[in-house]
């Protein structure tokens, strides 16, 4: 027993190094054959990297080395892990779009175009409608660690402002009124639940200038069936902290309980039609798609 | 002065599951009464470690191996063995001229003649196209020590060129250090015996070294970048400095002792024992302890190939002393990179040691609360020290000084101190106390060692750190390659 446990670190090492080795040689094989081919072309040493890089790519079960990288990178309390931020809301941020910078030239030709794209759809006797959809990343100062800012919040909000100055019809979803921002804690996305509030507030907005068909049926969440599937998502942030960082994400679908027709179809690699299928929306979602 | 080299490193996954597995079982799938071919397994694979990504400079070093056994040879026949060794000497000395400081010196040639000659372009000496082969004053020096000990005496000749080849080229301590003394492996070489004992320490230290490098250096690495980037361009704060240049004090100690430790824990695996290379540097009371601390085989190098033969302490006056002092802290700062940053390194060690010599400090003062001052004195020392040998050029050297006192900063404090400081912050009380002996004292005491819950404990503890440090590199976190200068 005590020999046992006294070489027991040796024989847990040697396990490790060679099951990493078999599980891995697979990788290592791929990454070589992908790398040799560029020997003639590049440096030795970008051959060398672009290996390592590949090996490290696709190595085995990599969401588990992403796993226990989250759960030691909570255990000494960072917040800033692998390219996310994490807020006081428990929600996952991405860093790139946080430091992100705005370029306010450009942000003003993108105003400018769509003034413009709206004034010229209504000269051509268009109805049109500012949708400002709500952004995870529309956040307060105190959500952020470190006294962090987001620039996108006054890029919006420069766009609502400019655009109902001139008159035009603005929906901004980011009133708490219409329920509309919630977002997955590991992913940048809206919930599908909040994505349905947000159709249902532009359905009723479009509604009051246009006279819809069936707006009430398909905007009352009565007439749909939701199903949740729990701790399912790990979203775009989520995979590179792992799930032991912040947990995953509930998922739901919403499915009409009234009838819908839909024509699907499949286009192939050449622009041919491969497959069609007619029939309601819950086949598509539940069936086909898989 | 950080650079992205393409080398194959300890801390990296085509290391720990490729080329470690490849060898070990090669290595120990070889009978044991086959020595020879062990060590032949050992020395292809040291030659393939050396030649990942950069296999031209494969033949410098078998340049290098080539010549000093030669030169070897010829001063064990003992017939001008002076004058051999004087050849060895220059051999290996152009070697690393050539390679490392070739370009430094015509650098500071093309100054100096900008300054005679103006504004004309033509008289300049043109700059080389000559890169740093890694670890190239590491194996220099090695080759040089053979030599030496071969004309002392102190040493057999060894006439198996691929034996000597292993000893210069045996890839723990390859690209950096320890740097081993052939007289301490020239007997495992031929006779060694490896066995589950050793491999089991070898395995821990190994372990303990990957996290020393991978978890804390590399994290602290993060913060010293980013103080000493601020630094350079003006915006850093007083706090900020501080926090760097903590940061920095502490990644390149884990840094440098994690690749010991892991050079050690290797040469174990395969029989080797390698000597130490650190032993708690930051506590000590005087900046010549911290030097008997510190890269302890590169301070002993020096000692006995270049102090002693000059000397020592025990000359006639105190002008040669310091004579003395001034060539082996030059030669030192020299070594470390061809720089200038590295040579005010090494004379400010001159400076700090000559003063002690000459003084008597610290061993003079009497009471403990001057003593403890001293203590202060000397980890101060060092850390300004640290500060000339990691910024980019004296000039950014002498802002971060001044940052440090609160002369061109941009404030006291701001959110990327906090930042800096809150995510980190159970990694930097972790640095430290790691970088004291207060961890080893505490298991000494509770009597863990050599029990069978000791061991239970350890196993798990270094399980635990190898998989943590293996998804940091899997995930390819920041790990930064220090030793490129070296």
């Amino acid at each position: 027993m005590k020999n046992f446990c006294k070489y027991s670190l040796s024989a847990l090492f040697l396990l490790y190094l060679y099951s990493g080795m078999f599980f891995n040689v697979g990788n290592i094989k791929n990454s070589m054959i992908l790398v040799v081919d560029s020997l003639g072309e590049k440096s030795i040493k970008t051959v060398v990297t672009d290996f390592e890089k590949e090996v490290n790519e696709n190595f085995y079960r990599k969401m588990d080395m992403v796993d226990v990288n989250g759960a030691f990178k909570k255990f000494c309390g960072q917040k800033i892990v692998n390219g996310t931020i994490l807020g006081s809301n428990d929600k996952l941020y991405a860093q790139d779009v946080i430091e992100q910078e705005l370029d306010w030239d450009r942000e003003r030709k993108n105003l400018d175009y769509t003034l413009k794209l709206m004034e010229h759809a209504e000269k051509n006797g268009a109805i049109t409608l500012y949708v400002q959809h709500p952004d995870k990343y529309d956040i307060d100062k105190d959500e952020l660690p470190y006294g962090m800012t987001v620039a996108r919040t006054e890029r919006d909000n420069y766009f609502v402002d400019s655009i109902k100055k001139s008159g035009k019809n603005v929906l901004d979803l980011r009133e708490d009124k219409y329920g509309a921002k919630e977002f997955y804690k590991t992913d940048h996305h809206w919930t599908v639940e909040s994505s349905f509030s947000a159709d249902q507030a532009i359905m009723e907005y479009l509604d009051t200038l246009v006279d819809l068909d069936g707006v009430e049926e398909k905007n009352s969440i009565e007439n749909y069936d939701k199903i949740t599937y729990t701790k399912s998502l790990l979203g775009s942030n989520g995979i590179r902290t792992g799930e032991f960082y912040v947990g995953k994400d509930d998922y739901s679908i919403l499915i009409p309980k009234f009838e819908t027709d839909y024509l699907f179809q499949r286009y192939d690699s050449n622009e041919k039609l491969s497959w069609e299928k007619k029939g309601g929306i819950s086949k598509f979602l539940l069936i086909w798609i898989y | 002065m950080l650079r992205k080299e393409v080398r194959m490193l300890f801390s990296s996954t085509v290391f720990i599951f490729c080329f470690l597995p490849l060898t070990i079982l090669t290595y120990f799938a070889t009978p044991r009464k086959y020595l020879e071919v062990r060590n032949g397994v050992l020395l292809i694979f040291s030659i393939g470690f050396y030649a990942w990504g950069e296999p031209k400079f494969v033949l410098i070093m078998l340049f290098s191996i080539l010549g000093n056994y030669f030169v070897g040879l010829c001063i064990d026949k003992r017939k001008h063995a002076k004058l051999f060794l004087e050849i060895g000497i220059a051999f290996n000395i152009s070697i690393i001229f050539i390679f490392k400081y070739l370009n430094f010196a015509i650098a500071n040639i093309n100054e100096l003649l900008s300054h005679v000659f103006l504004e004309n372009e033509m008289v300049r000496v043109p700059q080389t196209e000559i890169s740093l082969p890694i670890g190239i004053s590491f194996f220099t020096f090695q080759a040089i020590s053979y030599i030496i000990d071969v004309y002392r005496k102190k040493v057999d000749v060894q006439k198996n060129p691929f034996y000597l080849g292993l000893y210069i080229s045996f890839f723990p301590q390859l690209i950096a250090g320890p740097i081993v003394r052939y007289t301490d492996i020239n007997v495992a070489i031929i006779e060694r015996k490896e066995s589950w004992e050793k491999f089991n320490v070898g395995v821990k230290r190994f372990i303990f070294g990957l996290a020393k490098k991978v978890i804390l250096s590399n994290n602290m690495a993060l913060i010293a970048d980013r103080a000493f980037a601020d630094a350079a361009d003006n915006r850093i704060t007083t706090m900020l400095a501080w926090l760097g240049i903590v940061a920095y004090t502490l990644q390149i100690f884990f840094d440098f002792s994690g690749y010991s430790d892991m050079a050690i824990g290797l040469g174990k695996i395969f029989g080797f024992d390698f000597n130490e290379n650190f032993n708690y540097p930051y506590i000590s009371k005087s900046v010549s302890e911290f030097w008997r601390r510190w890269h302890i085989s590169l301070g002993s190098w020096f000692r006995d190939y270049v102090y002693f033969p000059l000397g020592g302490s025990r000359v006639k006056t105190r002008s040669r002393l310091i004579f003395n002092l001034f060539v082996v802290w030059l030669l030192t700062g020299i070594w470390h990179g061809a720089s200038w940053n590295f040579i005010v390194w090494g004379l400010l060690y001159f400076v700090l040691i000559t003063f002690e010599k000459i003084s008597g400090y610290p061993e003079k003062l009497k009471t403990k609360i001057v003593k403890f001052l001293y203590r202060v004195f000397t980890l101060i020392s060092v850390m300004f020290g640290w500060v000339i040998f990691r910024a980019e050029g004296m000039r950014n050297a002498g802002k971060y000084l001044f940052a440090l006192v609160g002369i061109g900063v941009n404030g006291f404090i701001d959110n990327v101190f906090i930042q800096f400081f809150m995510e980190n912050v159970i990694l930097l009380v972790f640095s430290i106390l790691l970088a004291t002996p207060l961890v080893d004292e505490v298991l000494r005491r509770i009597k863990l060692k050599d029990t069978v819950l000791g061991d239970i404990y350890t196993s798990v503890i270094c399980m635990l750190l190898l998989i943590v440090c293996s998804s940091y590199l899997v995930l390819e976190s920041y790990n930064p390659f220090i030793y490129f200068n070296f």
